[in-house]
């Protein structure tokens, strides 16, 4: 008995030490993590600054490192080898587990952290070529020894902070999921460059035209999907004449027709109403006579911010801005003679192509009349705690084969506003992301640039995704490139899913750069982007379907038109606007439907909304009740001919505002499935009443709950989504159609505003810290401020001694 | 006299070592005390009170020097409300682990010296 009751409590003993010591599910190794001597308490103070001067062998001169007071590094180094090596080092001391982990999810390993619930999203990930692009763009750099090296030196200086770590050092991510960092690599830098391809490229509604292609016919998708709609707002300014085109393609005689319904694999569409702003305003407007610009891309926020400020000096040249964790240089900044900023460009360059097979080996599949062979590519897809999966994935000369049986990979990532699509099988993907490429060699050139020629030059490289560039700089000069290499397709092509048989639906060549779209000093003394449409219909180069709704893009140029004598703190201004100009255009003809008796019954909201200024401000409640009628509205126009939302895309808001505007007795209006036919205010009156019911269910009666920032608000969740890491029911205003277009998860992710004196100067911020460290006070400090609009002064003297905070030296191995 | 003498040995040994160890040390230094006990309650409350003092002076000590941030996000993570939530359940922790320690020490010496076979 005593001997059983021994074994009992041995067992017991090295059980309980097992299990607490082994990541179960989602839970961290409990004892191991909750160790105050080496779990997570071990990391206390981990944020604080180095109080002693670093020696590191790899380097060749002395560099100085000062951080201010926000903790941004300014680094000054006498050649770019020092330089980038601790750019690499200095970055992986504050976000070395979200660069690592972002460049994992990119290459989709993380079933190797996170186990078998990551599969399906790597296997999309490995599906869609993500390795295989970010191998294309080494290749492509092995041509460029200059940038290569730099890589490597930034690579080394990462591996530099990573080797100095033991495991009470970790970053707490890798305690709570268990693992170690890995050697950074070149490889690793290419693959966050192509995670950002994906994020901003990596869409299409390709699957969702050939369905309505097949549904309502060519007219009525023209109708209801317009290339150019009637209210565009272009990038480059309406009247700019272009040259002749060099290249003319020919299409085809008659248009291909996939056959969209047969299968249940989805993926993800076009998103609506996502992207950035930037402009830049001549000296001729501006209070100093010298150029502004601001830029502020949008994107998904997350915590650390997927931005890291930094200041890099050598005597060659001092530039400022925001850097990506994981690649050198600095990405959207400016030095002592140029300032860049991007947005998204959204040229269709994803494109699918059904594939004929010759057998069901896919060794062989038909193209212009041959048999053409296939190559394959074993993917090994390790899994935590499981043998590891093993998928060869066909390639043909166009890309991948992202399906080839029917359901294997669903949907895989979340729904955002108009979610996922139905993609069938043996259908390759064209992606330009897959070309050899060399974005990082266009940063490298900016962030050295002195004039406009050396930007334009730069720009030459830069392939995937294709971004507007805008640009101002100290000698007086604006301009705007809509830059990457964007085939030369004829009209429509890679609109609809294509015939991968037939040449004709091959892509051209690249446009050549001469011919693509850009402006410089125009009449009018500014320039901006914000996703829309990049020239009117006049452009000679077929660029894509569809562009964002010209709603933000309008409203930025109005409010850029009325500045006179601009200062920097007017573009700080127009970062924040929440002026909703599509509310303005249409909620007076939908309150003019409004029947008497719901005028009565809910004379408080209409009186809301009456008086509303149509700022989308936190604390405006017009801004809930009308994103709600306007959903509701949509609901019961589209819903009936074209499907649910979810399963196809709808028509622009711009098109819906064309109805409600213009075409109340138009026939898109009817519910088809009801005998009767339905009117304009039968359906305002209707969608309505529903949303009023809708809000009152989920806030209650009309309080303050109502407030667009207590309604609709903004989560800035932690990139892995771990709970009590992020900052969460921010009280936002601003939305997607709006100059501040902050959304629930997404928005500027990055806001800045440079004036070009001699030197510029300016000011900025993002959501969230420089540290990556969730125990730091600079893991999110400029949070709140970002949510109130305010920004912070650069500091970006070229001499050190002129920066204050704190300073550190790294010597060399010749010190 | 004694007693208390072997409590502060204890926590003085746990607090050396653990420091430098992993945490299932702990355990392991409890059980080492069990072993070289007579009473095998006195092992149990022994191993879970310096353990659980040990890791209190550890988080109080991390408290002190600013954890107190992470310590509210790891509990946020937790689901918990409060940072000083998460201290108590690992001070928790460290006495159950010690007193299963301790009390494990005490059965081996129970079936292997004062009844050997």
């Amino acid at each position: 008995m005593k001997m059983a009751r021994t074994l009992f409590f041995v067992i017991l003993t090295v059980i309980m030490t097992v299990t607490l010591n082994t990541k179960l599910g989602n839970l961290p190794p409990i004892a191991k993590f909750l160790d105050p001597f080496h779990g997570f308490l071990a990391l206390t103070g981990s944020d604080q600054l180095p109080t002693e001067n670093f020696h590191f062998p790899e380097l060749s001169d002395r560099v100085e490192v000062i951080w201010d007071e926000r903790r941004v590094p300014h680094i000054f180094a006498q050649n770019e080898h020092d330089l980038f090596f601790t750019q690499g080092y200095v970055t992986a001391r504050d976000r070395l587990w979200q660069m690592e982990f972002q460049s994992m999810a990119a290459a989709g390993r993380l079933s190797e952290i996170i186990g078998e619930k990551a599969l399906q999203y790597d296997l999309y990930q490995r599906r869609i070529g993500m390795v295989y692009a970010a191998e294309n763009a080494q290749k492509a750099a092995d041509a460029f020894p200059e940038l290569l090296n730099l890589i490597q030196f930034y690579s080394n200086g990462v591996n530099s902070y990573i080797n100095s770590l033991d495991w009470d050092e970790y970053p707490v991510e890798y305690k709570i999921m268990d693992y170690q960092p890995e050697q950074w690599t070149p490889l690793k830098t290419f693959l966050f460059l192509k995670y950002m391809s994906l994020d901003l490229s990596g869409r299409s509604s390709d699957l969702d035209y050939t369905k309505l292609l097949s549904k309502i016919g060519y007219d009525n998708l023209d109708d209801l999907y317009p290339q150019f709609p009637d209210y565009i707002d272009p990038v480059i300014p309406k009247g700019t004449e272009w040259k002749n085109p060099t290249i003319n393609p020919i299409p085809p005689k008659k248009l291909y027709q996939s056959d969209p319904w047969n299968n249940s694999i989805q993926t993800e569409k076009t998103e609506r109403g996502l992207g950035s702003n930037n402009w830049a305003m001549s000296g001729s407007l501006t209070k100093s006579g010298v150029p502004l610009l601001a830029n502020d891309p949008h994107l998904r926020l997350t915590l650390p911010n997927i931005w890291y400020e930094i200041h890099l000096n050598t005597p060659e040249f001092n530039v400022y801005g925001a850097s990506l964790p994981g690649g050198p240089c600095v990405i959207s900044g400016f030095n002592d003679y140029i300032a860049w900023g991007e947005t998204n460009g959204n040229d269709d360059v994803w494109d699918w192509y059904d594939i004929t097979f010759r057998t069901p080996e896919m060794a062989e599949y038909l193209y212009d009349g041959k048999w053409v062979k296939t190559t394959g590519r074993i993917e090994e897809i390790k899994i935590r705690g499981q043998d590891s999966f093993l998928d060869t994935v066909i390639y043909t000369h166009y890309g991948p084969i992202v399906w080839d049986y029917d359901g294997q990979t669903r949907r895989v990532h979340n729904l955002r506003s108009r979610g996922g699509e139905m993609v069938s099988v043996g259908r390759a993907l064209r992606w330009l992301a897959h070309d050899e490429s060399l974005e990082s060699l266009t940063f490298y050139q900016l962030n050295k640039a002195r004039n406009y020629d050396d930007y334009v030059n730069a720009l030459r490289h830069f392939t995937c995704p294709v971004q507007n560039f805008i640009y101002a700089d100290i000698d007086g000069n604006i301009a705007i490139w809509h830059a990457g290499n964007t085939p030369v397709k004829w009209e429509d092509q890679g609109r609809f899913i294509m015939d991968g048989s037939n040449p004709v639906y091959e892509w051209g060549p690249v446009i050549p750069h001469a011919e693509k779209a850009y402006s410089k000093n125009p009449v009018r003394g500014f320039l901006s982007s914000a996703n829309q449409h990049v020239t009117d219909s006049s452009f000679p180069y077929y660029l894509g379907p569809w562009f964002v709704e010209s709603y933000r893009g309008g409203r930025i140029n109005q409010k850029l038109s009325s500045l006179e004598k601009a200062i920097p703190e007017d573009f700080a201004d127009i970062q924040m606007d929440t002026k909703n100009t599509l509310a303005e255009h249409i909620l007076p003809h939908l309150l003019s439907g409004l029947s008497d008796d719901l005028k009565m019954r809910h004379s408080d909201i209409v009186e809301i909304l009456k008086s509303w200024d149509y700022f989308s401000i936190s604390e405006s409640k017009p801004a809930a009740i009308f994103d709600r009628w306007i959903k509701e509205f949509e609901t019961r126009v589209w819903e009936d001919e074209l499907g649910k939302l979810y399963d196809i895309t709808w028509p622009d808001y711009s098109r819906l505002a064309q109805l409600i505007t213009e075409e109340k007795e138009s026939p898109w209006l009817d519910n088809i499935n009801t005998e009767k036919v339905e009117t304009f205010t039968e359906i305002v009156n209707a969608s309505f009443e529903k949303s009023i019911q809708l809000l009152v269910e989920k806030f209650g009666p009309i309080s303050e709950n109502w407030n667009w920032g207590n309604s609709r608000g903004t989560d800035i969740n932690h990139l892995a989504n771990i709970p009590g890491f992020g900052r969460i029911k921010l009280k936002t205003g601003g939305g997607s159609f709006i100059p501040n277009a902050t959304n629930t998860t997404f928005g500027p992710s990055w806001r800045f505003v440079v004036e070009m004196t001699n030197p510029p100067r300016g000011m900025g911020i993002y959501p969230g810290g420089q540290s990556g460290f969730p125990g730091s006070k600079w893991y999110d400090n400029m949070v709140d401020g970002w949510v109130s609009g305010k920004m912070h002064e650069f500091h970006t003297n070229s001499d050190f001694n002129q920066i204050s905070g704190h300073k550190i030296s790294f010597s060399g191995s010749n010190q | 006299m004694i007693a208390v003498k072997r409590f502060v040995l204890l926590i003085l040994i746990l607090s050396f070592c653990l420091p430098w160890l992993p945490w299932w040390c702990g355990i392991l230094i409890c059980a080492i005390d069990g072993f070289i006990s007579y009473c095998q309650k006195c092992s149990a409350l022994r191993g879970g009170i310096s353990l659980g003092t040990v890791w209190t002076g550890a988080i109080l000590w991390k408290y002190s020097i600013g954890s107190e941030l992470l310590m509210n996000r790891v509990a946020g993570m937790m689901g918990l409300e409060y940072g000083v939530y998460l201290a108590m359940i690992m001070v928790l922790l460290a006495i159950i682990l010690g007193c299963l320690g301790g009390y494990t020490g005490s059965q081996l010496r129970v079936q292997f010296i004062q009844n050997p076979g």
